[in-house]
């Protein structure tokens, strides 16, 4: 089933909608060539090569689902993304998509980057990077195993599906209700990303006890590119100071959505408030705002909305620094009291 | 599972079809998947009511077809894989335009079949390798091209293990309609450490014998002629010209 509902045919693309999907796959494919670190692999092609011929095969076998009568298949993102790691696991179900489109009809050659998006991508960087590394890190075991496949697999399938939904929505070749589309669709593919979780769960647990050596991130640790605390937050202020006195200079004149919405329904933008309660909250509002509209009161000057996205920015993080100290004070207490 | 056998003879037989003596195989690639790919934008992106215009659009494989003396038989056989999901989709407009949506439905299995019969006939006249050797020209990583060189090659032996794993199986399972819970595990786990092995000894012989990742010399696809690049010219200003007949643009 998944063979059918996964893979996008041409006609269900638009042209634009097609080309952005190439655009995101090459992207990501970018990031993985540099990323796959063949240099230090030279066997990683022909690795690739018949690992992508293997997962096509075992794609072709059924495996039968106790007491439905029915049976599912493997897509292998996943588990390829546990053998070889996310970047070389993109790459080589890139070759599993290129040749499942051109040699077997699978998915159009103008849909070849939306399939890669929503079936390579998904599996191989959120099941593998986000799901599969982060419950590997303290060391595998059987739970762990088959948790990370069975989570892996129905978050990357849901995605997929999600993606499937919305790429034919905006490509216009169906009036089909969104919600009715995704109500028919993720179901579906829950089931499915449920039984691809066991099978890869109980594939890896073999591969895991046969050979464990082969298993990518079993135990890795958190190195090297990662940011320490203190250049986390001195990377995230240089970004707000940035965003806040530069960017804000270029905010748009246009209504946002919301606003867009009450103009288009009311006729204006600007809703007058009427009552007591709307005009004293009115009063107290505009005796407190230091920074009305994103300016300094009395002052429209380019500089004066720089100083008011660099007040505002300031005030948030001290906003939220002083309730993620009392939160924590708090808790100390309960657990000192305890 | 029928389908294990069916895959390999796929494979085997488009290959077949690729190597044949005849002009058309010998197109550069890079010109054969211009016109694919400018065919199927152009197929698709006609309007959802225009049903007339990509009547004429079937011209295209029809050629190609004629030309490469492929059989419509065998390729209908690929649109069994590809039409039921665009089937279903097309489906649905009838249900929630009434009679509206039949032309809608008209048009989006039209464009499905027309798309999946240009895939195959660019495929059914180019092999695998000469393709992968012309996109590496433009700039397709090598890592990719050798890695589906690769797979394509060992595709045929690998589904032939499988079929052969799944008919031990199935001998000693008879009643059984897919592999049974308790062989999962077991049964892919020792074809995926074969295929790790494998992958090793590949590397081992390639290496042995010289392979420094440039497998240039292995599809010879020659430079792009001027003959190419009118062969690509023709049918872009056809399917432009096509294009500009549809009733939405004027």
């Amino acid at each position: 089933m998944e063979r059918y509902v996964m893979h996008m045919a041409d006609a269900l693309l638009s042209p634009s909608v097609g080309a952005v999907m190439y655009a995101a796959a090459v992207g990501a494919a970018a990031y993985s060539v540099r990323n796959a670190r063949l240099d230090e692999r030279p066997r990683a092609a022909a690795m690739m090569g018949v690992m992508g011929a293997f997962v096509f095969a075992v794609q072709m076998l059924n495996f039968a689902i106790p007491g439905t009568g029915s049976s599912g298949h493997l897509c292998g993102g996943v588990m390829l993304a546990a053998l070889l790691g996310p970047p070389a696991a993109f790459l080589t179900m890139i070759g599993v998509l290129v040749v499942q489109c051109l040699l077997f009809a699978d998915g159009g050659l103008l849909a070849l980057g939306a399939n890669i998006w929503n079936m390579a991508f998904y599996g191989c960087f959120i099941g593998g990077a986000l799901v599969w590394r982060p419950m590997m890190r303290g060391g595998a075991t059987k739970g762990r195993i088959a948790a990370a496949s069975i989570v892996g697999c129905v978050a990357t399938l849901q995605l997929g599906a999600l993606s499937v939904t919305l790429e034919t929505l905006a490509s216009g070749v169906t009036q089909l209700p969104f919600f009715v589309f995704v109500g028919a669709m993720q179901p579906i593919h829950l089931a499915i990303g449920a039984v691809e979780g066991v099978i890869t769960a109980a594939v890896l647990t073999f591969i895991w006890s046969a050979r464990p050596e082969l298993l990518w991130g079993v135990g890795a640790r958190a190195s090297g590119g990662r940011l320490s605390l203190g250049a986390t937050i001195a990377a995230l202020a240089a970004a707000a100071l940035v965003s806040g006195g530069v960017i804000s200079h270029f905010a748009s004149e246009s209504p946002d959505g919301l606003e867009w919405s009450v103009e288009r329904t009311a006729g204006t933008a600007e809703l007058e408030a009427e009552g007591s309660v709307h005009e004293s909250m009115e009063r107290v509002q505009s005796a407190t705002a230091i920074l009305p509209d994103y300016a300094i009161q009395g002052d429209e000057s380019p500089l004066g909305t720089s100083v008011s996205g660099i007040l505002g920015g300031l005030a948030v993080a001290a906003l939220c620094f002083a309730v993620c100290k009392g939160a924590l004070a708090a808790a100390r207490g309960r657990s000192r009291a305890a | 599972m029928k389908g294990i056998g069916a895959a390999a003879g796929t494979a085997c037989r488009l290959d077949e079809l690729a190597s044949r003596d005849i002009w058309i195989n010998a197109v550069h690639p890079l010109a054969k998947l211009a016109v694919t790919l400018a065919y199927i934008v152009a197929v698709v992106s006609f309007d959802r009511l225009e049903a007339a215009p990509l009547c004429a659009a079937a011209a295209y494989p029809a050629c190609i077809f004629a030309l490469a003396d492929l059989s419509f038989r065998e390729c209908a056989r690929r649109l069994v894989v590809v039409m039921p999901f665009v089937c279903m989709m097309a489906i649905t407009c009838p249900i929630i335009e009434g009679r509206d949506g039949i032309a809608p439905m008209i048009v989006l299995i039209q464009k499905g079949v027309l798309a999946a019969l240009a895939s195959y006939a660019l495929i059914a006249t180019t092999s695998m390798d000469r393709l992968c050797s012309a996109l590496t020209s433009v700039g397709l990583p090598s890592v990719i091209a050798v890695e589906v060189m690769l797979m394509h090659r060992y595709l045929t032996l690998l589904l032939r293990e499988a079929s052969r794993v799944w008919s031990a199986y199935s001998l000693r399972a008879p009643r059984h309609r897919g592999v049974g819970v308790g062989a999962w595990g077991s049964l892919v786990g020792m074809m995926l450490l074969r295929a790790f092995d494998r992958a090793e000894d590949v590397w081992s012989s390639m290496s042995l014998r010289g392979f420094d990742g440039d497998f240039s010399h292995l599809a010879r696809v020659g430079r792009f002629r001027p003959s190419d690049a009118a062969y690509a010219g023709a049918w872009i200003a056809a399917f432009a010209a096509l294009r500009a007949t549809s009733p939405s643009l004027w």
